[in-house]
């Protein structure tokens, strides 16, 4: 009664994904060497040019060219993410780690905050946050990594947690080995695939927050260039130029899909161990 | 069943203490304390002392937050900074919007998305099957406020439908009300059926693969009511679970559609609140947020246990 079991195929969507990925790294770091084009620099003489040799996308109601300000947004998203999933892993690996190892009450409290943490729409706790923190990209994705720890977290407890009984702890206690010695060399590098999981999912929630939060204008401040900027600003003169808002939205999703592939063979590659 | 209600409710106190305290303690981390933050950088240290005095913050946290605390629980959220209205009244006119919007939204995901769901597990693994599945990872990708500018764009500004933006509330009228609120719902709903799909299509596949479906199967009963009596009843369970999680993530959803669509609610008022830096408004709003979304957990943990003995230990 088992049908075939849908195995994931290094197919085409793979190969996709990872290419569009590493392009997107690619346009980011060498931005200033291809785009001929300053994003935030106007000129009154261009306003609403449709495509041309000059400018590849054409430019928008401020005179800045399209393509620049979609090629220099990557910059903050990559960044965005790296912020993100950066501080989710340095407050939630420890959590985890200290939460899953200790056990008992120090366990169930530390568990406890992050349930309470949880219960709350995770938009809403990351703006709270950012009214204390302020506006701007590093505000905003540190408050986000922080809304995330919990997951992190909650990941590296439950590998902590079965792992704890394995062989090779026991082994390593009768040799003598020091606690740290066995949590940094032994249980979290068998913790590290699920959280790479985790992480891999994350960094497509953080593109899809932080575009948000972009396009509220409460990430990266005008007239610096952003993928939510992008959105917003088309929409802005959208009665003019009815298909300009889908070209960023189709480059987040787009973005956002291929991270969740990878992230799928991730998870598939993982659960085929053990 | 009341011993039950009252234990399930006890279980609630902690979660709700450490909530407050979480959004308690968000305003205190601001760098320079609140005090700077709400008179600004270059206030004279006179300023910021009488502030300290005036708003209590030289006391001790603990007390500070027994105080707040206390204040909360009759009602009293404080005054905006920007405007010197009580808090509380901001709250309670935008509330009634939020609520009947994330209501409709959850009433319009779940018409669509457990049928959808449903299908995709009766007809596993087939095309449409396929489909499905392709089209709710979709829907989990779409950034929601460009799918909202998408059909505002389409809707509003090109065919002249309906409204592009404002909110008129049912009091007004039900059809005008409708009109308004057909394309914000449309917007926030995209998560929440992709959610909702995949979660229903899971459930249903795992009751499916139950041994009491198996027997129903052997002795010959209709397909329609081994899916619908058996398979569908052990699913429910799960299903309702899910309607806690979509209510919180659509929270967050609701913050953009209703920046985007010009609603007056209280997403609205959180993103503007955060703009300006006004934190008693933003202290309030998480609050009534939460205790929304801890008023929608709780009843969904009382259905699951109304629904399934099982769960209730």
């Amino acid at each position: 009664m088992s049908r075939k079991r849908r195995s994931f195929r290094f197919g085409l969507g793979l190969y996709l994904s990872i290419g569009w990925l590493a392009f997107l790294v690619i346009i980011a770091v060498f931005a200033p060497l291809i785009m001929a084009h300053d994003p935030v620099a106007q000129d009154p003489s261009a306003l609403f040019e449709p495509p041309s040799w000059n400018h590849w996308l054409g430019t928008d109601d401020v005179g800045r060219d399209v393509l620049s300000r979609l090629v220099y947004g990557t910059r903050p998203t990559l960044l965005g993410v790296l912020i993100t999933i950066g501080v989710a892993s340095a407050l939630g690996i420890p959590w985890g780690l200290i939460s899953g190892y200790v056990g008992g009450w120090v366990d169930l409290a530390m568990m406890r905050v992050v349930d309470a943490i949880l219960v709350f729409p995770g938009l809403v706790l990351a703006l709270a946050l950012t009214a204390a923190f302020g506006t701007g990209l590093e505000s905003t994705m540190t408050a986000l990594g922080l809304v995330f720890s919990p997951l992190i977290a909650r990941v590296i407890r439950v590998s902590v947690l079965s792992l704890r009984h394995k062989d090779f702890v026991t082994i390593t206690k009768m040799y003598g080995a020091s606690m740290f010695h066995r949590l940094f060399r032994h249980v979290l590098p068998n913790a590290m695939p699920a959280t790479v999981v985790q992480l891999t999912l994350m960094s497509g929630l953080a593109i899809l927050a932080q575009t948000g939060l972009n396009f509220l204008g409460l990430g990266v401040p005008s007239p610096h260039p952003s993928w939510g900027a992008s959105v917003a600003e088309t929409f802005r003169y959208v009665m003019l130029d009815p298909w300009a808002p889908v070209v960023p939205g189709l480059i987040v999703v787009v973005t956002v899909l291929a991270i969740y592939r990878v992230g799928d063979q991730l998870r598939t590659q993982f659960e085929v161990r053990d | 069943m009341l011993s039950l209600f009252l234990q399930r409710l006890l279980m609630l106190v902690p979660t709700v203490i450490l909530g407050t305290l979480l959004i308690f303690s968000i305003v205190q981390i601001t760098p320079g304390g609140p005090a700077y933050a709400i008179a600004g950088a270059d206030a004279t240290p006179e300023f910021v002392e009488r502030i300290n005095e005036e708003l209590g913050l030289n006391d001790p946290l603990p007390i500070q937050y027994v105080n707040w605390l206390t204040d909360l629980i009759q009602g009293s959220f404080g005054d905006s900074l920007v405007s010197g209205q009580p808090v509380s009244d901001l709250i309670w006119n935008r509330l009634p919007v939020t609520s009947v919007l994330a209501l409709e939204t959850l009433l319009v995901s779940f018409i669509i998305g457990l049928p959808l769901g449903l299908t995709a597990a009766i007809r596993a693994n087939t095309g449409l099957d396929g489909a499905i599945r392709v089209s709710s990872g979709l829907g989990l990708a779409i950034p929601e406020f460009w799918f909202g500018i998408l059909v505002v764009n389409l809707f509003a500004l090109q065919l002249f439908w309906l409204p592009p933006i404002g909110y008129t509330p049912p009091g007004d009228g039900i059809l005008s009300h409708l009109r308004s609120v057909i394309l914000p719902v449309a917007t926030l709903s995209l998560g929440p059926i992709a959610v909702i799909t995949r979660f229903t299509r899971s459930a249903m596949i795992e009751a499916l693969e139950g041994p009491y479906v198996r027997t129903a199967w052997a002795l010959g009963i209709s397909r329609r009511e081994v899916y619908f009596r058996f398979a569908l009843k052990n699913a429910m369970t799960s299903i309702v679970t899910i309607v806690g999680i979509v209510a919180t993530v659509m929270m967050g959803g609701a913050v953009l559609v209703e920046s985007l669509f010009a609603i007056p609610g209280l997403g609205q008022l959180m993103v503007t609140s955060v703009l300006t830096k006004d934190f008693p408004v933003v202290q309030g709003v998480a609050v009534a947020l939460l205790a929304l979304v801890i008023v929608i957990n709780f009843t969904v943990d009382i259905l699951v246990a109304a629904i399934d003995p099982r769960t209730r230990t």
